[in-house]
């Protein structure tokens, strides 16, 4: 640790727990509470990341969670390897195994390096020109670039990551906890609000560490923190990130651990300003830094930036930065102050006395590389029209450069709650010039850098956000006004003959860069930024979206208003994959039998939000022959399939009957009770919408059954149609309080009757029959259904009671076998019953699915009717038919949704195929075209694009008189 | 362990284990400890999950609910959403104007009373059948259980006072109630989803340093070793 300082005052590292790390393959210690950054530079070590287009050399630049050059891959992470981890923030731990991303080679031996000597051939844009044509080479183009210009690699290898993911709530939320967010939380507290402050240093203090740090500033930030202490309403959060404000300001919080969405009910931005780069020649060589970045290495990490520096300065902050660093032996052997006067004089004279020489008037002309670092630089004086006189110049040997031009606001959320700012000229910054309810700010970010100013500004905002919940009085004083010379210098970007002066540094994106893409036509900021990507890397312009307003504003000849600035959108910082996914809530439904179907061999698949047995396996069979297996049982004596999913609604109350005749397309009030009917549902348009059996099982009272993947949207219709008619209904939905099983099968009468005192007799208990009877002991309603074509009977009971009535029937006889979701669809295909959703669409109408026979056409009413009537006065474009293969071998047979051509024209598609049946064929539904609906009649049908010849067959399939079901 | 009863939770099978110690009640075995009491009562009070679906249920619906309730001298809440409870200790929460719904002590019989009133029916009343699944979750981490599943400040939420919201994906019923002394939010959901509900609540349960305790811990009185 070659560099690293004697112990500091507040500095964040514990010296007694040395930290071991790898970098690189190369083994370095650090200290607890170091970031990689803080312990490489510690150690010597200049270059800690290349950048993402030319892979210059990086090293620290603002060690505040900006410097995106220096991202690094941990793979000794215990799940997955993790990448595009920030060098400048994330903390050391013994064992990591770090590299860094987007090398080929390694950091100091990076081969693609090479782009460089490239770069007159990749101006602003290039790829836009270069790669669109021959379009089949775009794919190389892509993965080349891809390589050479990038971030990490994500591991597909490692396991998923499962974060939290927590709701939390607030009266006030402050951002930022330096003074003035922690004066304005103090405010809050203390009138009362539940205030919750975040930041994402892992430390309280803000500017207070590192800017100035001494006694009085260490004093103050002790204060702060004893008052927040000494009140429990006050929460602080560090380590914790604001990613986005949202609508009712609802704001994601992002720590290590999880994804907090929070809801404040007043939000206060502190969270101070993003120090500015100049730009100039090789503004971008590692030792190059903001000057805040080198007092955060001094006061946070004890860590010594440089040997010799020179301090470029267009604003007091600047000499408050070379004295920190002269203060900790750093020889500062200049300033270049851009302003010609302006100083604060007492800042001046403490420079002046500690021998750092002061050049007024002067900037940075250009840097000069070393061996891989800044090892000296070139001052000029500015003139007076701001452009360097390279006449007047002067060659400084240093090791580091420190920057401090100017400042941005951190007012990213301000804008995403709807601020809107203005800007302010005589601070040369963007201020907030709108008021959005529920939102303050304070600080930095409205332009107050005075520190007794941004506290009282904080607790002016801590009030006014108590006094928005109705806790106190308002203040009525506003932020104060800034005095002295301006914080931002307007222009601190100077052109260069070469190009290696770096506007944005995540995008490599220079001054020339801009001008370029400005010739070409994009003059507005919006526009601009996407063709030369400015603000599009991985730190959302932070460090560059400023100076590319300002060069914008001047090559338009406008000023910044005028040209405005790009939209802030969440997230304004990334956001962890694992944290977004959060932990996965994809709740499926079970029903009562679901553990019986699992114990004996239930294959299960996903049906809707149901869990459902598709097959049951069997020792020696494969999945068709288990599934024609059921089946055929079925057919040839008794099978079981658990019915639970169904939709289960109860119809109630003296409209009842009427309700239903208008839900329904056929008809209801002379509908007897303890019988069950068909019932067909169109939306207004007369398209299906649901279908089921609906019992009377009273006067006032239908028990109705519906699809189960319709069936909860089914009952909010039913519901929004009983408000809007004004009925006397009453509705129940109880489809998941019900189990259900169906029993069909030419035995499956007199297997149910020794479990059932109800006589079952074809005559007592004759086809489309309902009971309340008793099953097993358990009280159950009884249906006699015919969906599959067998004789068959419904067993509806309570959830709670399913699973045992289920096992009585299976222990009634030796012969009753489950049959699955697949064998009951076989089944009704043989029978020509649609189901709804899988037979119709989104336009299907009851007479295209052969569905006419369900239409009450004389009812007064019905949902649909109308549009119904209007069609009919339009010839059918398609109609549902059966299908027979005759002469298809099996292998090319087709599939559902394969389509039924006409020539070069779609005729129709198949909505439903088995290809093993009962029936020892294949047969299928499919619409055709109505010219096509006899039977016999030909259609070709593609498949994997071949034809095949169907024969459209008469339905249904199986037992036309319906023989079998009503036995 | 042989289980003769006819009705059963959703989750049974979850919570089922040879040393489970049970209470047969109501034609259904209700998990009073699934491992040691004394234990079981020190983790309910950091942080617990109890089923308690088998307690009978029932819905009560129509223009005349209310005034049936009163009838049957049934403490009926004034507000929707509020909570009463019958001498008994079952509850009667009442979620809309027509609209009331049951749950049964375990050591009541409310429910199977009302359900026999109602087996002739009465005009302007409807029965609804109602097999929700009941978890409790106990003692003082149970709030951070909801923060990580559910859009609702519990902090703001009132003894008794019904909230209805989505946990973790599923539509629910909470009641933040004392039982005894422990702190406990009753949640009740359609069966279907119990068994996804329970496995994430577990998940997240034993995350925080909980786990899955027996309805000994907020009933002691049916336990044998109280």
């Amino acid at each position: 640790m070659t560099d690293r300082l004697p112990p500091q005052p507040g500095e964040w590292i514990e010296r007694q727990r040395t930290v071991r790390f790898r970098f690189e393959g190369r083994e370095y210690t650090g200290y607890a509470g170091d970031t990689l950054s803080s312990a490489l530079w510690a150690a010597g070590v200049r270059v800690l990341g290349r950048s993402f287009k030319y892979h210059r050399p990086r090293g620290v630049y603002s060690m505040a969670n900006h410097d995106v050059a220096v991202m690094v891959e941990d793979a000794m992470h215990v799940k997955a390897r993790r990448t595009n981890l920030r060098g400048d923030v994330l903390k050391i731990e013994d064992g990591m195994d770090l590299v860094a991303c987007n090398t080929k080679g390694g950091v100091d031996k990076d081969r693609w390096r090479i782009t460089e000597k490239f770069k007159a051939f990749m101006p602003v844009g290039f790829y836009y020109k270069a790669f669109y044509s021959p379009r089949a080479l775009f794919p190389i183009h892509e993965r080349m670039m891809r390589k050479i210009a990038g971030l990490g690699t994500m591991d597909r290898a490692g396991e998923a990551e499962s974060t939290p993911k927590r709701y939390d709530f607030c009266d006030v939320l402050v951002v930022g906890a330096g003074p003035s967010g922690l004066s304005a939380a103090i405010a809050a507290a203390e009138a009362g609000a539940k205030v919750l402050v975040v930041d994402d240093q892992p430390h309280i203090g803000g500017s207070l560490s590192y800017q100035g740090a001494g006694d009085r500033t260490r004093q103050f930030l002790a204060d702060l923190a004893q008052r927040c202490d000494a009140l429990s309403n006050l929460e602080i959060r560090t380590s914790t990130e604001v990613s986005g404000c949202y609508g009712d300001l609802w704001v994601s919080l992002v720590d290590s651990q999880k994804l907090t969405k929070l809801r404040a009910r007043t939000l206060i931005v502190a969270a101070g300003a993003y120090e500015q780069p100049a730009v100039f020649h090789n503004n971008d060589l590692p030792g190059v830094m903001l000057a805040t970045a080198a007092q955060r290495l001094v006061h946070q990490f004890a860590v010594k930036p440089c040997r010799r520096a020179v301090v470029v300065a267009a604003n007091d902050t600047g000499y408050q930065a070379a004295l920190d660093l002269h203060h900790v032996g750093v020889e500062v052997a200049a300033i270049a102050d851009m302003r010609a006067d302006g100083q604060d004089a007492a800042l001046q004279k403490s420079v002046l006395d500690a021998g750092i020489a002061i050049h007024q008037g002067h900037v940075i002309y250009e840097a000069h590389r070393g061996d891989v670092a800044v090892d000296s630089v070139t001052l000029c004086a500015l003139g007076r029209d701001g452009v360097p006189d390279t006449a007047r110049s002067v060659s400084v040997d240093c090791d580091g450069v420190m920057l401090s031009v100017g400042w941005m606001p951190t007012n990213g959320l301000l804008h995403q709650a709807g601020v809107r700012f203005g800007y302010d000229d005589g601070i040369e910054q963007i201020v907030p010039n709108t008021i959005v309810a529920g939102v303050f700010a304070a600080g930095r970010v409205v332009g107050v850098f005075d520190l007794a100013s941004r506290m009282a500004d904080g607790q002016r905002a801590g009030r006014a956000a108590a006094a928005h919940l109705g806790l106190c009085e308002a203040p009525g004083d506003r932020s104060p006004s800034h005095a002295g010379s301006s914080p931002s210098h307007p222009y601190p970007i100077l052109k260069h003959p070469h190009k290696q002066n770096f506007v944005d540094f995540d995008e490599d994106v220079h001054l020339s860069d801009f001008h370029n893409a400005h010739q070409e036509g994009y003059d507005n900021i919006e526009l601009l930024k996407r063709y030369t990507t400015v603000g599009m890397g991985a730190s959302q312009g932070k460090l560059s979206n400023m100076n590319a307003v300002r060069i914008l504003a001047r090559l338009n000849e406008k000023t910044i208003p005028e040209t405005g600035t790009t939209t802030s959108r969440p997230f304004q910082h990334p956001v962890p994959f694992s944290h977004l996914a959060g932990r996965r809530f994809h709740p499926m439904r079970h029903t009562p039998m679901h553990d019986w179907h699992r114990d004996n061999g239930g294959h299960m698949m996903f049906a809707g939000t149901w869990y459902r047995p598709e097959y049951y396996m069997r020792d020696g069979i494969d999945r068709a022959q288990a599934i024609v297996g059921e089946a055929t049982h079925v057919r040839s004596a008794v099978g079981m399939i658990d019915v639970s999913t169904l939709g289960k609604l109860e119809v109630c109350g003296p409209d009842a009957a009427a309700f239903l005749e208008r839900i329904y397309t056929g008809r209801f009030a002379q509908h007897a009770v303890g019988r069950c009917r068909y019932g067909l549902a169109c939306d207004e348009s007369g398209v299906i919408i649901e279908d089921g059996i609906i019992a009377r099982t009273a006067d006032d009272h239908f028990y109705v059954t519906a699809t189960s993947s319709g069936a909860a949207a089914f009952y909010r219709e039913m519901q929004r149609f009983a408000m809007i008619w004004g009925m006397n209904v009453t509705l129940i939905n109880v489809t998941g309080h019900l189990g259900a099983m169906s029993l069909a099968g030419p035995d499956s009468r007199r297997v149910l009757q020794t479990l059932t005192g109800a006589d079952l007799s074809a005559e007592a208990f004759e086809y489309l029959k309902f009971e309340t009877a008793e099953v097993a002991g358990v009280r159950a309603r009884l249906m006699r259904v015919g969906f599959v074509g067998e004789l068959g009977y419904e067993i509806h009971v309570p959830a709670s009671q399913a699973l045992y009535v289920w096992n009585k029937v299976m222990e009634a006889d030796a012969t009753v076998r489950p049959f699955g979701v697949e064998a009951q669809r076989l089944l009704r295909l043989e029978k020509g019953h649609i189901i709804v959703s899988q037979d119709t669409d989104a336009l299907t109408t009851p007479a295209e699915a052969s569905l006419g026979w369900a239409l009450g056409k004389d009812k007064p009413y019905f949902i649909g009717q109308r549009s119904l009537r209007v069609l009919d006065q339009h010839p059918q474009s398609r109609r549902l038919v059966g299908l027979t293969f005759p002469d298809v071998p099996a292998r090319r047979l087709p599939l559902e949704n394969h389509l039924i051509l006409e020539g070069d024209e779609i005729a129709g598609r198949i909505t439903s195929v088995a290809h093993r049946t009962t029936l020892d064929q294949p047969i299928a539904l499919a619409y055709v075209p109505p010219q096509r609906t006899e039977p016999g009649t030909k259609v070709q049908v593609r498949v994997n694009g071949r034809m095949i010849e169907a024969v459209v067959t008469s339905l249904p399939f199986f037992d036309p008189e319906a023989e079998r079901q009503k036995v | 362990m042989a289980d003769a009863s006819t009705r059963r939770s959703p989750i049974r099978r979850q919570v089922e284990a040879d040393h489970t110690h049970v209470l047969g009640a109501a034609d259904a075995v209700l998990v009073l400890h699934l491992s040691d009491a004394s234990a079981e009562r020190d983790a309910a009070r950091t942080l617990g999950l109890i089923d308690l679906s088998v307690l009978p249920k029932l819905g009560i619906k129509g223009p005349s609910a209310e005034a049936w309730l009163g009838e049957q001298s049934a403490p009926v809440p004034t507000d929707i959403y509020d909570v009463t409870s019958f001498d008994d200790g079952s509850c009667l929460v009442r979620l809309g104007d027509d609209e009331f719904f049951i749950e049964q002590h375990p050591a009541g019989s409310r429910v199977g009373g009302l359900t026999s009133l109602l087996s002739s029916p009465v005009s302007g009343v409807y029965p609804v059948w109602r097999e929700d699944a009941t978890f409790v979750l106990t003692g003082a981490s149970a709030g951070e259980v909801l923060a990580q599943t559910c859009g609702v400040d519990m902090d703001q939420a009132v003894l008794e006072r019904l909230i209805m919201t989505r946990v973790a994906g599923v539509s629910c019923s909470i009641l933040p109630q004392m039982l005894g002394e422990l702190s406990c939010y009753r949640l009740w959901l359609d069966p279907s989803f119990a068994a996804s509900m329970w496995e994430t609540l577990t998940e997240i349960v034993v995350e925080l340093g909980g786990c899955a305790v027996g309805a000994g811990c907020v009933y002691p009185e049916l336990s044998a070793d109280s």
